[in-house]
């Protein structure tokens, strides 16, 4: 890929370090951090008790609060139950300790190597409840999925109060009256040192292209999914690590107060949903410091209180006047979603960058240039055949129907495109053109029909290999069983009370067979059925195999800049996996300027470099839509879906477009399939078209061939096509004759 | 006899620190139909936005009717007689295609007779949206959407109605036809101002005309020289 002079010559891209750089660094970062712990604990030790204890609270709302903003602020689901996880995490690890104390004997206590193994396990006993509530999380959004957090939440805090009742074994727990016992392990060090870890960890996601991912998913999952990002495993990971980081605050608490199931209620969780919406949704600096001053503060009013005899009611009321006030004079949290970096203060008083006066100075002229700049015509683009024989044939698409309900909106389409090729899609509106896209990206299943890519079944029927489908009918017979065995089971032991005789005992025996006979009966049949032919493949899916798309109304990740836009692009295509973001390794930060280099370049043949800092959605109308073929380049596609892609251009700016997407075309080997309603870029650009009319294809061929088609003009065009002398062409019932 | 609806001033507005405005003025009269033509970015839709109250000016003011409307909330200029189909047509995409010309009439809910006058009125301009009337607006193509935005507009009955890239993503018969409606919704009395990037098109049916660069209006006249116009013709008519 060629290299425009601006993207280097900006100095953004910082040149990759050498391993001694590189960890160096870390280790001076390391140094810092527990310098800085060892100094708190100093101050922290000749501090009285009380105020020891408030500074601990504060630490382990730090945790609490910057881990639920992984879920609630960068992935955009909506938690309310993050008490829960705590809990599990505080039970958990509590009974690690506990028990280990019980079999020490007397006056001995575990160490500190115990407290660390308890949050080790507090955290993945919670993850793995975080993977259990992150799954419905598939389905759901918005409120519905806090209701079923709301719900979980509530539900280990009924499990914890009656833990005798599953097997007296857990009766040290102490069910609802409170878990004693519980050695005091907690110390200053160790809850700062976790809340600075989780602090980094968090930070060093959201930096990555890896948070950006999260954050796409929060900005539109449409086009999130489009972009190849795998939006569901994306919400259970965010679910995952927000619990792990709960637990390990939960584990802290237990071994620092009392505590019992009801203390961490309902109203705990939304103390925490306060902290994050008070600092700023999104921002973990906010959500840190929320943390801090909300568990602070009241225990300041206290204090107040006292000096001036207030009652203790007072002292609420003024608390929740606080919040609210601050809610009103900063409605979108503290920092919003911003950050306090030492690069953004150090920007902060450096910054003599002259400021953008305005969006189009020189466009014009520019725009020729930033061509020229990119050396575009130093690559010899092959020519493009017109005739274009001996291409391979890289889409197919075979009798391709969608029906909705009882409306075909697609009926029976064939296209055929070769490698190389640029064909238009054209058709009056509601045609179902956008269809087609949805269909060919994934985003809608075919009724009927195949779709074959680059040599791949994309959809269609799929029929699983003999083995595949026999040990997925396996699975499902087994999971049918238990469950049936579950059920039955329950029903049986309610039998037991009412019929102590042989008789009842022989009905038991009975009843406890049906059950998973019953499952596994029912189960076979539907999935005899069902486990005919794969699922269809998921839109991200079709994107990794190398389509990708823009929107007709625009879906730009619009909170993010425009340069974060098109990493979310270059996502698709990394090497890196979620630990090498969490730990922001060598890998990582390679990668990461490399993608940053990509972008910036092909934002840069757009002309669109200049606003890489800007948010997407402060862009003029035309901008947007170019930064939407930014985005969809940089995943590297084989065939790129084009909606629209002019559309809010005045003729000039079109021209300059569509010669950029030739040239791209040229220098990638693009395929591109183009919907576009001005019939001058149509004509001028595309190879063949294809028209559709209610959801079929009514002609197919080359542009002169489409522009003298008596139905195409009948149909689309209009009696005068290109001449604008504004009468019009009677629509309805023209179109109707024709038909007839 | 002419009178000036809309009269704005030196209009200066900011998105953080780019400046999108930078000192526009330009005016309506009565029963015209003036088109604003100009590149991306040049702050056409900015101006259509303020006009409406969804952007705040920095600097300048707007008349309507003889009075500053540029500090009031959007729904008052509403109120008042100003209706806006906004670029991107921006319908209520879970809400069936009455409901939302319903919500069109939301200023005017005490006048039900009229209401439903105003919605024969729109079928007969969009017989489609008929057609699709209990449809949720999400699920109409395109151009249906964009016949919606307008109709919802003209539901407030507006006396000045806004129109921000009527033609956008239309078919091109449909494009003849939308500019066919203009010109009748205008022959009904209102008076339009019209964004537009099929310069042509617009400039065809306008009366005067602006364009716009980089926040500035650098021309006026009548929209039939500037169609003669030689920098109009090569810059935003696509002609050699």
């Amino acid at each position: 890929m060629s290299t425009p002079s601006q993207a280097l010559s900006s100095g953004e891209a910082r040149p990759a370090s050498t391993a001694a750089q590189f960890y160096g660094r870390r280790l001076i970062w390391l140094a810092v951090g527990v310098v800085c712990l060892l100094i708190g604990n100093a101050i922290n030790n000749n501090l009285i008790d009380y105020v020891q204890d408030i500074i601990r609270q504060c630490g382990i709302a730090i945790i609490m609060a910057v881990s639920l903003n992984i879920v609630n602020g960068m992935t955009g689901q909506f938690s309310i139950g993050h008490a829960g996880f705590m809990s599990i995490g505080a039970y958990s690890g509590a009974s690690l300790t506990y028990l280990a104390a019980q079999r020490m004997g007397h006056g001995a206590a575990p160490g500190f190597g115990w407290m660390l193994a308890a949050m080790l396990v507090g955290g993945i006993v919670a993850a793995i409840f975080g993977y259990i509530v992150g799954v419905p999380s598939l389905r759901l959004r918005g409120d519905y999925l806090a209701i079923v957090t709301l719900g979980f939440g509530e539900i280990i805090r009924v499990i914890f109060e009656n833990v005798g009742e599953i097997s007296p074994s857990f009766n040290f727990m102490g069910g609802a009256t409170g878990f004693y016992g519980v050695p005091q392990l907690t110390n200053f060090v160790l809850v700062f040192g976790s809340a600075l870890a989780v602090i980094v960890l968090t930070r060093n996601l959201k930096f990555s292209s890896h948070g950006l991912a999260f954050m796409s998913v929060r900005e539109d999952e449409i086009a999130a999914d489009a972009m190849g990002v795998n939006t569901t495993r994306i919400k259970v990971v965010a679910f995952v690590l927000s619990a792990f980081f709960a637990g390990i605050g939960g584990v802290l608490f237990a071994h620092t107060l009392f505590f019992q199931p009801k203390t961490f209620n309902f109203i705990l969780s939304i103390n925490y949903v306060v902290m994050i919406v008070l600092g700023g949704t999104g921002s973990i600096t906010g959500a840190a410091l929320a943390g801090v001053v909300l568990t602070a503060l009241p225990e300041y009013l206290k204090t107040i209180q006292d000096k001036i005899h207030f009652k203790d009611e007072y002292r609420l009321v003024a608390y929740a006047i606080l919040l609210v006030l601050m809610m009103l004079l900063r409605p979108s949290g503290i920092f919003g979603q911003g950050e306090i970096s030492l690069r953004g203060v150090v920007r902060f008083f450096r910054r003599g960058r002259t400021p953008v006066t305005s969006l189009t100075e020189g466009l014009a002229e520019e725009g020729e240039q930033a061509v020229e700049d990119t050396g575009v015509e130093a690559v010899t683009a092959p020519p493009i055949e017109r005739d274009g024989k001996e291409r391979p044939v890289i889409l197919s698409i075979q009798n391709l129907t969608k029906r909705f309900g009882g409306l075909t909106a697609v009926g029976d389409v064939n296209i055929e495109m070769k490698r190389g090729e640029l064909v238009g899609l054209i058709g009056p509106n509601g045609a179902g053109k956008t269809t087609v896209f949805n269909l060919l990206t994934g985003v809608y299943e075919p009724s009927e029909g195949r779709l074959e890519f680059d040599g791949a079944l994309l959809a269609g029927e799929r029929p699983y290999a003999p083995l595949q489908r026999a040990l997925l009918l396996a699975m499902d017979v087994l999971i049918a069983a238990i469950g049936g065995w579950i059920i039955t089971t329950i029903i049986a032991s309610a039998i037991v009370p009412y019929a102590p005789d042989a008789a009842a005992q022989r009905l038991q025996a009975f009843v406890r067979w049906t059950g998973p006979i019953l499952g596994v009966a029912l189960s076979l049949g539907t999935a005899l059925r069902r486990r005919q032919n794969r699922p269809g493949l998921k839109p991200y899916q079709f994107a990794q195999r190398g389509i990708s798309r823009t929107f007709q109304n625009i879906r730009l990740f619009g909170n993010l800049t425009v340069l974060e836009n098109v990493r979310i692009g270059t996502y698709l295509r990394r090497r890196t996996n979620l630990f090498d973001g969490l730990f922001r390794t060598r890998r990582q930060e390679r990668e990461e300027a490399a993608s940053i280099h990509k972008a910036r370049a092909l934002l840069a043949r757009f002309n669109l470099l200049r606003f890489e800092h800007e948010l997407a959605r402060n862009l003029p109308y035309g901008d947007q839509r170019r930064l939407e073929i930014v985005r969809a380049l940089a995943t590297e596609p084989k065939l790129l879906l084009l909606d629209e892609p002019a559309a809010g251009m005045n003729p000039q700016e079109k021209s300059g477009l569509m010669r950029l997407i030739r040239q791209i075309r040229a220098e990638y080997g693009l395929t591109v399939l183009l919907i576009e309603h001005d019939m001058k870029v149509v004509m001028g650009i595309c190879e063949r078209i294809y028209v559709l009319d209610y959801g079929r294809i009514i002609a197919s061929g080359s542009p002169e061939e489409i522009q003298r088609d008596p139905k195409v003009i009948a149909a689309y065009l209009g009696e005068d096509l290109g001449d604008a002398d504004g009468d019009g062409v009677p629509d309805g019932e023209q179109r109707e004759k024709v038909r007839e | 006899m002419e009178r000036r609806v809309l009269n704005i001033s030196n209009l200066q507005v900011y998105y953080g620190a780019i400046r999108a405005l930078d000192g526009i003025s330009l005016e309506v009269h009565q029963g015209e139909i003036v088109s604003m033509i100009g590149a991306n970015g040049a702050g056409k839709s900015t101006t259509i936005r303020t006009i409406s109250g969804l952007v705040r000016p920095r600097e300048g003011e707007v008349l309507y009717e003889g009075q500053p409307i540029q500090r009031l909330p959007a729904h008052q200029i509403v109120e008042r007689g100003v209706g806006q189909s906004p670029e991107g047509r921006r319908v209520f995409a879970n809400m069936t295609v009455r409901e939302n010309l319903e919500l069109g009439a939301y200023t005017r809910q005490k006048h039900r007779a009229e209401v439903k006058e105003d919605l024969d009125r729109v079928f007969q301009l969009f017989p489609r949206l008929k057609e699709r009337l209990t449809q949720s607006a999400g699920t109409l193509s395109g151009g249906e959407q964009q016949m919606l935005a307008i109709g919802r507009a003209l539901m407030a009955r507006p006396r000045l109605l806004l129109l921000d890239e009527p033609s956008l993503g239309l078919a091109p018969f449909l494009v003849q036809s939308i500019f066919r409606i203009i010109r009748d919704i205008n022959a009904q009395g209102v008076t339009i101002l019209l964004v537009e990037q099929n310069a042509h098109q617009a400039l065809r049916i306008a009366d005067r005309g602006y364009v716009l660069e980089t926040g500035r209006v650098v021309l006026t006249d009548t929209a039939a020289n500037l169609l003669k116009n030689d920098m109009v013709r090569k810059a935003y008519l696509g002609e050699a």
